[in-house]
């Protein structure tokens, strides 16, 4: 990476900008999403941050709904912001929604993290990682950490399909359409798939 | 027959859709979003509760509220000043700082006794 040019003037072109502007950011929030995606494309890292802040949440919850460790799904949500930034510059618009396109490059961050672990993806066993969570009151914290364990150990009974759909839609807040895009389907075939996850889950839960 | 063996109607997909955006909501519940379409309410209940339940789960995978702002700015800092990747760069970082600490522990075990007793004499 640090020896393509194309990346490195991208970078020296940023350093030139100013980082608390005040306007610029107000600026920068009342911007749509394609309109932040071509300040990215070309450098600028304060519109990076407005896009990191307004999407890092769902790919945040993406990941961890796959993974047992808290930590993990934070390395994993910056590298797939970073495997962004660096390949923007060969990204063509295809009416591809950037939230769409942030999930694929999570899709392939996570294949590529099991592979780095060793692991199968989303089989994971609990006892892998105890204690999965860093928050300061240790009741809460363990309340937490089962409260996860079972989102995880419900979701991963389902099939690989029903278990995407459901994670993209209702934790990550995609809309049928965006979930189309990052699953390879049509808007209605998503439809079809969520009804049938969500029969499903539904036999599976005790409520 | 059972209900779930029969066919569904093509308008029931749309319906479900809408129903599970009002439950998303958070301002409707299961029975009051049920009442605009009372033809499907046995078939809605089912994907509804489970809707209910991963909406009431959604808040245990949020990111702790530090997160994201600390990692902005981490992530800002290595595109402005070229790291390789801020992971790899964090972890060869503690591999280097524990070869330091190691170094040190080894020159000072080795050597802290000859010093000392030069300066004895």
């Amino acid at each position: 990476m640090i020896n393509n040019p194309g990346y490195v003037n991208r970078c020296n072109k940023t350093r030139n900008s100013t980082f608390n502007n005040v306007d610029r950011q107000r600026d920068l929030l009342e911007k749509n999403d394609a309109e932040l995606l071509e300040l990215v494309k070309h450098g600028e890292t304060e519109a990076f941050s407005e896009l990191y802040i307004r999407f890092a949440p769902p790919i945040f919850r993406f990941l961890f709904s796959h993974l047992d460790d808290r930590l993990d799904a934070e390395d994993l949500t910056e590298e797939v912001f970073l495997r962004l930034w660096r390949f923007l510059p060969n990204y063509q618009d295809q009416g591809v929604p950037i939230l769409a396109f942030l999930f694929k490059i999570a899709r392939n961050a996570l294949i590529d993290f099991y592979r780095r672990s060793g692991r199968s993806g989303g089989h994971m066993s609990i006892e892998e990682n105890p204690i999965p969570d860093l928050q300061f009151d240790p009741g809460e914290s363990a309340i937490a950490s089962l409260e996860h364990q079972e989102i995880r150990q419900t979701l991963n009974q389902l099939r690989e399909d029903y278990r995407m759909v459901l994670v993209l839609r209702f934790l990550s807040g995609l809309s049928p359409e965006e979930t189309g895009e990052v699953m390879g389907r049509t808007p209605g075939a998503v439809r079809i798939l969520q009804h049938r996850a969500l029969s499903a889950l539904r036999n599976l839960l005790e409520i | 027959m059972t209900i779930s063996a029969i066919p569904f109607p093509e308008d029931y997909y749309p319906v479900l859709q809408d129903c599970l955006e009002r439950l998303g909501d958070e301002e409707q519940t299961i029975d009051s979003v049920l009442l605009s379409y009372p033809r499907f309410r046995d078939r809605l209940r089912a994907p509804l509760e489970a809707a209910a339940w991963l909406y009431s789960k959604k808040i245990m995978l949020n990111p702790r509220p530090e997160f994201i702002p600390t990692s902005r700015i981490h992530l800002v800092g290595c595109l402005l000043f070229g790291e390789r990747n801020p992971i790899e760069t964090r972890k060869i970082r503690g591999r280097r700082t524990r070869l330091v600490i190691w170094k040190n522990a080894v020159f000072f075990s080795l050597l802290g006794p000859f010093l000392a007793s030069l300066l004895e004499h």
